[in-house]
């Protein structure tokens, strides 16, 4: 019996080849599409689940309430980790960590700069499951100055000697390997290459980390089985404000986040890797299932409107003997191989994709569809689920037919049938349009941040950091770089959005400033606001020529003039303490002399914060050049040379501002790429569909069309005729698109601090296109049919 | 063995209504050789599909073996007509994308004939049909003749106690018409009950009755007194 349903399938195949293959191809480009997505999802939702301890470990995090803003930060004071342990019972182990980023590493007399360098307490390696190769647990980090180093990296820094006691100098400290540690898994939350104890850091440092009002470190925890979040939560935050200094009005509560959620929700900010969103997981699992839908909804469509060519068969078999039952059976296998041969088919084009998607999504994704038990699942049921949805339809339509009339000779699509289909076309388009306006948006809004008036000029702006002589050296240097041709202009400090300091105990009008307020402080060369194009609007900038003595002024954003209060503005008393001794010592005072028109000191998903600027020659650590359009390659080989002559014993490293700002938005640019390539694929899948509905439709209107013809139509009345029916579909859809696209991309947008207003021209466009493509893919069929002779068409009737 | 009580069967499409039979009271009894005769739409084909199960009536009574199917489910209909009934018609309604073989085996399928016995019989078939040598051909490949010998090879191929035939010569020339008609007398004298539909009075004279249809009606019952020649 089976074998009889396939021979009957596959010689069907081969006789209608074009319908087999839009059919087919649909079905399979839709599966691949939906596979695709799901390897990312799959990847992105296994972040930080390999630890044997995942479900007990927490990071600590707290919010903020000064004004009625609540911030939510994972930054936390480096004492709290010992607080904790000590005196919450529920806290069985706790370490500080912190990623320091790149780090100056010398070893046999030459210099590096590429390995990541962490820190953390002993405990950390019992808590979290990164297992060493080499060396011992309970003594890896016994040592101040100890080390433990990937296996990747000792393979580049020792070869095959053993790295176990070998000495790396790192920042001009001494460390010794004790250990080494398989490679971080690509979807840690946690990346580094190596991995020193917290207490290493430079002595100056260690005041910061003693001091219970700045919290500039991370915080993670295992709590005991019978431990409770809230229990937890209560106990951290007491032990806080047993020690902190108290701000008047101002609750600070200190709770866990699990380990588990910190890659895809950061509602808490302050994270350390270029996190995932939750957001994008559902809104990529959506677009998986709506093209799944859309490839279903293709295959139902174009095997229910082929029915009344099948219906002689079915109405044959049902006359020789076979019951309902058998015909479903029949039907439903014919869905289910053509569902199997087409994942096969998608399994290959995502083999043969998964670089491609790799580098897109910026993962190294995995694909092992018949290994992984999982993936293997989820296979099974995508095609038990497309068989059913895509199958059953058909299936049960087609053997309702009494036999009598089909047997009659043609029989004509019954209207209810007729009408499903175009409600199952208009759904095609809803999804479709509603995808197209989702990349338009996307696109909108990652050009408008890149365009947005940022407060600077971030175009043709270089910078670098200084190193060695190369930073003594600075005021000379820079006078021979302003002589350089290509060179318009050189200054120093770190520009805006490549990366932040903070303002440790700051006090205005005598007033101590809470550092939660996140205020930023930025040393820079007297011509800083200039050089970066940042525009004056109350007092005056530092003078460039050097007229005021340096750390005696401040320049504020106009954010940080409203953070500090009413009584702030040009003349106020500014003084900065610590950074010496204690932090309860003067550092330097003065006044506010000028305050500069907003600008944007973190990336743009925050609102803008407020920054102090002052002129700080001895903190003065990144070099920045504005470079003449067209002459960047001059500058920076006057630049090379320069460092080449007095800090050849590092590597030259320099960054364009606009690529760095640019790096922020990597994974919304990622989104965009991956979003538009799957609304092409589901504008695709849904052309396919109308083709073979058009063709078909010309098919069952042969004869109308030729008698038409022969009563005097011209071809262009023909097209209309025959495309006016899918173009009010699509116009349909639109209604019904219109409305969900606005509420999911006003979601998606919602994120964003500054973003773009979605105008009625962007879903305009979205409907003009999905119109124009409907009218050409049903105007190609219609053109076919209408250009046929007519006596062909009619001879046979 | 068939016996129709006040038969009738109304067509409605939105705004027409359209009688194709009205009180039909017709009986069959079992080895005769019936024929239906009557113009273009006078509701004879309308009246085999019924008598076939194939459609079911507007109202009145259809006894098939003293058994009152007129009130049948489509269910009930499709494995009741499994192995009862055969058919033949004019458009010989072979499956395009089987072969000869296959498309006389599929009775057989559905009634669950294990495989070996189903070779036995096709080929069975085949050679009383004399078309042995094209059995692995598609419809396509056969001349009018051939196909409608095919259909007559899958109507009977299951033993049905009837055949109902619809203009089984109707597509087909003289020569091929007159075989046809030749196998299925040989097939109601080897006791299979027929009931055809017909334009041809010279078919309809192969019967051993005719009923004469007109505008939905049963004008006359010629029974002759001698069977063919």
């Amino acid at each position: 019996m089976f074998a009889s349903f396939f021979k009957i399938q596959l010689r069907n195949l081969i006789k209608r080849k074009g319908h087999a293959i839009i059919n087919l191809l649909g079905l399979a480009v839709g599966l691949a599409s939906c596979l695709a997505i799901m390897v990312w999802v799959q990847d992105e939702l296994s972040y930080d689940r390999f630890h044997d301890n995942g479900e007990s470990l927490y990071r600590m995090w707290v919010r903020w309430d000064y004004s009625g803003e609540p911030m939510r930060s994972s930054l936390t004071p480096a004492v709290l980790a010992a607080a904790l342990k000590q005196d919450v019972p529920e806290v069985v182990r706790a370490t500080r960590f912190n990623q320091e980023g790149k780090q100056f590493i010398k070893h046999d007399g030459r210099s590096f700069y590429d390995e990541e360098l962490a820190l953390a307490d002993p405990d950390f390696l019992d808590m979290f499951s990164f297992p060493l190769t080499r060396g011992d647990k309970e003594t890896a980090l016994a040592d101040r100055y100890s080390l433990i180093v990937t296996e990747s990296m000792a393979a580049r820094y020792f070869g095959r000697t053993d790295p176990v006691g070998q000495v790396l100098n790192i920042n001009r400290q001494d460390f010794t390997v004790t250990a080494v540690m398989k490679d971080i898994p690509a979807n840690s939350h946690m990346r580094f290459d190596c991995l020193a104890h917290f207490d290493s850091r430079p002595q100056y440092l260690i005041d910061i980390t003693e001091n219970w009002n700045v919290s500039a470190y991370y915080t993670y925890v295992q709590l005991s089985e019978s431990a409770t979040i809230e229990d937890v939560s209560a106990k951290s935050t007491a032990v806080v404000e047993q020690n902190r200094s108290k701000h008047e009005g101002a609750t600070v509560e200190f709770d866990v986040q699990p380990i588990a959620r910190i890659h895809l929700h950061h509602e808490i900010t302050d994270y350390l890797e270029g996190h995932g969103d939750i957001l994008y997981v559902y809104l990529f699992s959506a677009l998986a299932v709506l093209l799944l839908l859309v490839a279903g909804i293709n295959y139902m469509n174009l095997t229910t409107a082929r029915a009344t060519e099948r219906a002689r068969e079915i109405g044959l078999r049902k006359m020789v003997g076979a019951s309902r039952l058998n015909l479903i059976r029949q039907l439903l296998i014919e869905t289910l191989t053509t569902t199997i041969v087409a994942v096969l088919l998608a399994v290959v084009l995502v083999e043969a994709f998964l670089p491609v998607l790799s580098d897109w999504s910026g993962k190294q994704l995995q694909f092992s569809p018949f290994t992984d038990f999982l993936t293997l699942s989820i296979i099974t049921a995508i095609v038990v689920l497309t068989t059913l949805l895509a199958g059953s339809y058909p299936a049960f339509i087609l053997s309702a037919y009494i036999p009598a009339t089909v047997l009659k000779g043609r029989i004509y699509s019954n209207p209810s049938g007729v009408l499903f289909r175009r409600l199952m076309v208009i759904g095609q388009f809803v999804a479709s349009i509603v995808l197209i306006v989702g990349a338009l948006t996307i696109q909108n809004q990652l050009n408008y941040i890149r365009d947005k008036e940022l407060g600077f000029d971030k175009s043709n702006l270089l910078y670098m950091d200084m190193r060695g002589k190369f930073r003594q050296l600075y005021p000379e240097i820079k006078q021979q770089l302003t002589a350089t041709t290509g060179i318009a202009d050189v200054t120093a400090g770190r520009p805006p959005l490549t990366g932040y300091n903070s303002a440790f105990y700051v006090r205005v009008n005598g007033r101590l400033v809470p550092d939660d307020y996140r205020l930023g402080r930025s040393p820079v060369d007297a011509d800083f606001i200039e050089t970066m194009a940042m525009e004056i609007i109350d007092g005056r900038s530092f003078s460039p020529d050097g007229g005021d003595a340096p750390l005696a002024g401040f320049v504020l954003n106009e954010t940080a003039i409203t953070t500090l209060g009413p009584d702030v503005s040009v003349g106020s008393h500014l003084a900065f303490y610590g950074h010496s001794n204690t932090l309860d010592t003067l550092h330097f005072e003065g006044y506010i002399i000028g305050i500069v028109k907003d600008f944007h000191y973190r990336p743009l998903t925050n609102s803008i914060s407020p920054v102090i600027m002052y002129h700080g020659p001895e903190e003065l650590y990144d070099i920045c050049i504005r470079v003449v359009p067209g002459q960047e390659q001059q500058a920076i080989a006057a630049v090379k040379v320069l460092w080449e002559t007095h800090a050849s014993e590092y590597p030259f490293e320099y960054q364009f501002v606009d690529d760095t700002i640019d790096e922020f938005y990597r994974t919304e640019a990622r989104l965009k790429e991956m979003f538009g390539v799957f609304t092409a694929l589901a504008v695709f899948i849904s052309c396919l569909g109308l083709v073979g509905l058009a063709s078909h439709a010309a098919d069952r209107r042969v004869k109308e069309i030729g008698i038409r013809r022969v009563l005097g139509a011209s071809v262009g009345n023909i097209v209309k005729l025959m495309s006016t029916e899918f173009v009010v579909l699509v116009m349909l859809a639109s209604l019904v698109a219109v409305p969900a696209a606005w509420y999911v991309t006003g979601k998606w947008l919602e994120q964003f601090a500054y973003r773009v207003e979605i105008g009625w021209g962007l879903f305009a466009l979205a409907i003009l296109l999905a119109v124009l493509m409907a009218a050409a893919t049903v105007g190609v069929q219609a053109v076919r049919a209408a250009s046929a002779n007519p006596i062909d068409s009619l001879r046979y009737e | 063995m068939l016996k129709t009580r006040d038969l009738k069967k109304i067509y409605t499409t939105e705004e027409v209504e359209t009688t194709a039979l009205n009180n039909i009271n017709i009986e069959v009894n079992e080895g005769e050789f019936v024929s239906i005769m009557g113009p273009s739409g006078c509701g004879k084909s309308t009246l085999l599909n019924i008598l076939g199960l194939l459609d079911n009536p507007s109202a009145g009574e259809y006894l098939f073996l003293d058994e009152n199917v007129s009130v049948f489910s489509e269910r009930r209909r499709a494995s009741f007509r499994k192995g009862n009934i055969g058919f033949v018609f004019q458009s010989f309604n072979l499956i395009d994308e089987l072969t000869v073989f296959e498309n006389i085996e599929l009775p057989l399928l559905y009634l669950r004939v294990p495989s070996s016995e189903r070779k036995k019989r096709v080929e069975e078939a085949l050679q009383q049909m004399e078309i042995f040598a094209r059995r692995t051909h598609f419809p396509q490949q056969l001349s009018g003749g051939q196909q409608q010998r095919v259909a007559v090879a899958r109507a009977v191929i299951a033993r049905p106690k009837v055949i109902l035939a619809d203009e089984p010569t109707g597509n087909l020339d003289s020569a091929h018409g007159s075989e046809v008609m030749g196998l299925l007398s040989k097939l109601n004298e080897e006791g299979t009950t027929i009931v055809m539909v017909t334009h041809s009075p010279d078919y309809a004279e192969y019967g051993n009755r005719v009923i004469h249809l007109f505008d939905g009606h049963v004008v006359t019952e010629n029974i002759k007194e001698q069977p063919h020649a």
